[in-house]
């Protein structure tokens, strides 16, 4: 059903805000897909697309297929988006095995498109390798780390002392850290925090870092790990449909991750999410405190 | 008619051929973003098979191609060739005579803007209004 030549055809159906329905059957039928889903994520500038265009080049040479979700930001004001990692990132026409498709963020501020987190799932069922390519990151936008089955966070050199590390957010997600344009220096201090650290100027490192996320692939439980990213996922997909009102119905993040981590763990995501949207109702709306 | 047709219009920019001067696509592409569209600005020195790839994987409703390197009756031609049976539009800008003008017509492109068209907001217009009618969309929506 799903193999590589789909693939545009798949996302033209999942960013398509009014077939969601047929999305949410492509979802189920794909599962659990066997593909490595990879985010790299970073401060803008910091050498992401250019990693990637080295990486897809030597996950290809090495004969795997290889899937690129690129997000962007949509501009506030107009809602439009320019989507330029496509030009950055090399890639042969005639070569059916790379497949980059750039994505507009909207108005959402963790770093993922609306429907990136649905075409990662399908895409896994057909690539060798799906990598997500977040929008360039602050300190807080974290939301890769949901749906990827290992995260690599990009620090470009002189990026801080230790104490931005010690902060919350970016620097709790990543499995493998990439010290970019390690030609230019190092940031101190990273190697503190318990993951690999892989420097890299392409193609110097390229090969040590495919090595570092492949160990971190062979070291995952990928059932527990997929199961989470349902979770995640159809949770996240609820609050952006219902916002916090939704949440409160259910009783706080708290008491919908516990109530989304009692169903059966085969649930697809879409199930899932339609569990929900199911408790929402029978919870009632009269629990809105502003509506009382 | 982002809304009508269900996802953001999406737009792909590029030059193909040998042709560095990336200006004039550089402003359509902003200018397509600040009217609401995704744009795919794929950049300079593309080969035709590059571009149809790219206009077909990333699933765009119009492609915009700027040359002005003077090899447009070879290039652009060459492009509608690469897309095949895809039924994505494409609209040429850059320097293109007037006498050129009917046989890259008769080649499939929809529309051919020079710089006698400097107003660029109504490019825009032409290109939702293109994208409305191949969609079967009306451009109120």
């Amino acid at each position: 059903v799903i193999d590589v030549s789909a693939a545009p055809a798949i996302l033209n159906l999942l960013e398509n805000r009014a077939r969601r329905e047929e999305a949410a059957q492509l979802v189920r039928e794909a599962g659990d897909g066997a593909g490595h889903i990879i985010g790299i994520t970073g401060p803008p500038g910091s050498g992401k697309s250019t990693l990637l265009s080295a990486l897809a080049k030597a996950w290809r040479a090495g004969g795997r297929t290889v899937a690129i979700l690129a997000v962007d930001p949509s501009s506030k004001r107009s809602g439009g988006a320019l989507l330029g990692d496509r030009a950055r990132i090399e890639h042969d026409p005639a070569d059916r095995g790379l497949f980059i498709r750039s994505m507009a963020a909207g108005e959402r501020l963790g770093g993922l498109a609306p429907a990136t987190r649905a075409a990662a799932t399908v895409l896994a069922a057909a690539f060798d390798v799906v990598v997500i390519e977040t929008v360039g990151v602050g300190q807080s936008e974290t939301e890769v780390a949901e749906i990827a089955d290992t995260v690599a966070v990009v620090v470009p050199p002189a990026a801080g002392d230790a104490l931005q590390y010690m902060k919350a957010g970016i620097m709790e997600v990543p499995d493998v850290i990439v010290a970019t344009k390690a030609d230019l220096g190092a940031t101190p201090g990273l190697e503190t925090l318990g993951v690999p650290v892989v420097p890299t100027s392409p193609p110097a490192g390229v090969g040590e870092l495919i090595a570092a996320l492949d160990a971190h692939r062979a070291s995952l439980d990928l059932v527990q790990t997929r199961l989470r990213a349902r979770r995640a996922g159809a949770l996240a997909d609820f609050v952006s449909e219902y916002g916090e009102s939704g949440l409160r119905a259910l009783g706080g993040r708290r008491a919908a991750r516990a109530f989304l981590s009692e169903q059966d763990p085969s649930s697809d995501g879409p199930t899932l999410y339609g569990l929900l949207v199911q408790r929402r109702w029978s919870a009632g709306v009269s629990q809105d405190p502003l509506r009382e | 008619v982002s809304e009508a047709l269900g996802r953001t219009l999406k737009i792909l920019v590029g030059k193909p051929g040998l042709d560095g001067h990336s200006n004039g696509a550089e402003q359509i592409a902003v200018r397509a973003r600040d009217a609401g569209m995704d744009v795919v600005y794929e950049g300079i020195r593309l080969t035709p098979a590059q571009i149809a790839r790219s206009a077909l994987d990333e699933g765009v409703h119009v492609i915009g191609l700027s040359i002005l390197s003077g090899s447009h009756r070879e290039l652009i031609p060459a492009v509608m060739e690469a897309l095949g049976d895809a039924d994505v539009p494409v609209v040429v800008g850059g320097i293109i005579p007037e006498s050129d003008v009917p046989a890259l017509r008769a080649a499939g492109v929809a529309a051919v803007y020079t710089p006698k068209d400097f107003d660029i907001n109504r490019i825009m217009r032409d290109i939702v209004a293109l994208v409305a009618e191949r969609h079967g969309v009306s451009t109120a929506a």
